[in-house]
């Protein structure tokens, strides 16, 4: 199953990301930010450094937005892109993770300016055996 | 689609209360451009808005309307300021996003032969593109607390324009309410290094012509005439006003338990604006508009420079002079006359222009007579216009109008149908010359991908809500 596809949107970018749990929604999620983000060259490994990140939330869908709000914070404020994760604990409205980071300078490597992360119409959508969640974010 | 509106007038349509709808919605817009509003979720985003509370009157559209997240682009809504809400998703995440337009003394013919040397001449002179940083020395957080508090006035104390373009500048440059202790230090990191930026995206400096003339005394008094070069600059807040936004749709998403309303959209989380967070909330976008109004500053006092040092001409022989500055994102307290008594009301423009009419006290003087400047851009293909606010807009809505002329194709679309080659054969083929950080974003940015700004324009024109003065047509322009 594909991480994610790009879906059209007007104004800004939008992207459904796939997963068949909620853990693998919450780190395609990352990896999908990153990817529309910067370019792949990225993917090599570099030397990385280790962040904890620890967040509480309304709801699954809310915490979802705020996870992908701290690694695009992390890109485009520290210039830290985001190459790893170990998701350690997630429920409803928790999520703690270890990432591990490149410290580039993003703005050397950036394919796509994405300004912000929204909550519109935000939803995790169930199917059968898998799930998806659509993302639109300020560009 | 058409049949679930009524007709109001030729060129407007309201949208019946359906729902949790607590006003109607209204939507200006020709029977060209009604077609391509129905492509997208705009008209759902206009009813979303109609459920806020407080609302006055309508749930207001401009032509320009796209879909947005939370308020549709185009949106303008009226809250009632003692019982209703503010919305971080009702002004944006680019709040006070911007447009200003400056005259100049000089003919095309003036620059004609210099222009390829001018537009890169500005392009070195004003950062440009993704991360855009230190036009200007990297800000103290007291120094940038400084620019929060008093917008354009502090560029203008750093030397950067005259004391007189603050007359030229929607609320004079700043808004009082500016409470920089309701900014988190994320937000003011963002800031920081970035005063003086252009940013990319659809942000754009524009040496333009004007074409057409179409208010002669108007224009006489704005000193524009035929063939006279124009330049427009359009940019915001930076990732200082994204991060204002990030953080207050996050406060009062996470507070919204407490409302007692339901949201049709996390997107339009909203606190009453008369509670803490409210408060907090405004003082903190007053923070943003005025970081952007300060960054417009910045710049065209750069753009100025440039032009002088390129041409070597003297600042009186440039006569590089600030017609207008107005923004469109934002929230602002404001006063109307509704149901015959005048109530102060909370007014948010997402993508969308105060447009005040002659007589208002909010105008400088030399307005008060013709009604306050309105500029809307068009793509970088084609042309944008300088227009004035009437009566009739105070009356309809809310002294509001059109920013531009709205996209009606996706970036990613933009990307499949088109390539660099081609775009830049078209903008040869016109005569006009671009400069760009990223040849992707001119893809993005191409023609095809808006709405005719000509159609946007007289929508509101005919619809008597603001009054055309001057059409500019682009010859030399500069990207993010």
């Amino acid at each position: 199953m594909k991480k994610y596809e790009i879906i059209e949107h007007t104004a800004d970018l939008s992207f459904r990301v796939f997963g068949k749990t909620i853990q693998e929604i919450f780190e395609n999620g990352a990896a999908a930010l990153m990817e529309l983000m910067f370019k792949a060259s990225l993917q090599k490994e570099t030397k990385l450094q280790e962040k904890e990140i620890r967040i509480d939330s309304l709801d699954t869908a809310t915490l979802f937005i705020d996870w992908l709000r701290e690694i695009h914070y992390l890109a485009v404020v520290e210039k830290k892109i985001t190459k790893r994760i170990h998701i350690t604990k997630l429920n409803d409205k928790t999520i703690n993770a270890q990432v591990w980071t490149t410290g580039l300078n993003p703005e050397d490597k950036t394919i796509r300016e994405i300004k912000a992360i929204t909550f519109h119409n935000i939803k995790i959508i169930r199917k059968n055996d898998f799930m998806y969640v659509d993302i639109v974010c300020d560009v | 689609m058409k049949e679930q509106f009524h007709r109001i007038s030729l060129n407007l349509w309201e949208v019946p209360k359906t729902g949790q709808m607590r006003v109607p919605g209204r939507i200006y817009a020709n029977e060209k451009i009604l077609s391509s509003i129905y492509k997208d979720n705009a008209i759902q985003q206009v009813k979303n808005v109609a459920c806020l509370p407080g609302i006055q009157k309508y749930s207001l559209a401009m032509p320009d309307i796209h879909w947005g997240y939370g308020f549709p682009i185009g949106g303008v809504a009226a809250m009632d300021a003692e019982t209703g809400i503010i919305s971080p998703g009702g002004v944006g995440y680019d709040i006070n996003c911007g447009v200003r337009f400056i005259r100049t003394n000089l003919q095309f013919d003036d620059i004609r032969d210099k222009l390829p040397s001018l537009v890169n001449s500005i392009f070195h002179d004003v950062p440009t593109g993704v991360g855009s940083h230190s036009a200007i020395t990297r800000l103290s957080f007291s120094e940038l607390k400084q620019v929060l508090k008093i917008g354009a006035k502090w560029s203008i104390q750093k030397g950067y324009g005259k004391e007189e373009d603050l007359d030229s500048i929607e609320e004079f440059g700043y808004l009082k309410e500016a409470d920089p202790d309701k900014v988190s230090h994320r937000a003011m990191q963002r800031g920081s290094d970035q005063a003086g930026t252009l940013g990319s995206g659809n942000h754009f400096i524009e040496i333009g012509v004007i074409k057409d003339v179409y208010e002669n005394t108007i224009a006489e008094k704005f000193c524009l005439k035929k063939d006279q070069v124009a330049v427009i600059i359009h940019t915001g807040s930076r990732g200082l006003g994204h991060q204002v936004c990030d953080d207050y749709v996050h406060k009062m998403l996470i507070e919204s338990e407490k409302l007692n309303f339901s949201l049709p959209d996390k997107q339009l989380a909203s606190a009453y604006i008369n509670s803490r967070l409210g408060r907090d909330y405004f003082g903190a976008m007053a923070c943003a508009a005025n970081f952007a109004w300060a960054n417009r500053q910045i710049i065209m006092h750069k753009v100025e420079k440039s032009i002088l040092k390129e041409l070597r001409l003297s600042a009186s022989e440039l006569g590089f002079e600030l017609i207008y500055d107005v923004c469109h994102n934002i929230a602002k307290f404001e006063e109307y006359e509704i149901d015959g008594k005048i109530k102060r009301v909370c007014i948010h423009r997402k993508g969308a222009t105060r447009a005040f009419g002659p007589g208002r006290k909010e105008l400088a003087s030399k307005f008060r007579e013709t009604g306050q400047p309105v500029i809307i851009p068009g793509d970088m293909g084609t042309e944008s216009y300088l227009c004035v606010g009437t009566e009739k807009a105070m009356k309809e809505t809310f002294g509001s109008s059109c920013h531009g002329a709205g996209r009606m194709m996706s970036r990613h679309q933009a990307l499949k149908s088109t390539n660099i080659n081609q775009v830049l054969d078209e903008l040869n083929k016109k005569h006009i010359i671009v400069r760009a950080a990223k040849n992707k974003t001119l893809v993005e940015e191409m023609s095809d991908a808006y709405k005719n700004v000509s159609d946007v324009v007289n929508t509101m024109h005919d619809a008597g809500i603001i009054k055309k003065v001057v059409r500019t047509v682009p010859v030399g322009v500069i990207k993010g």
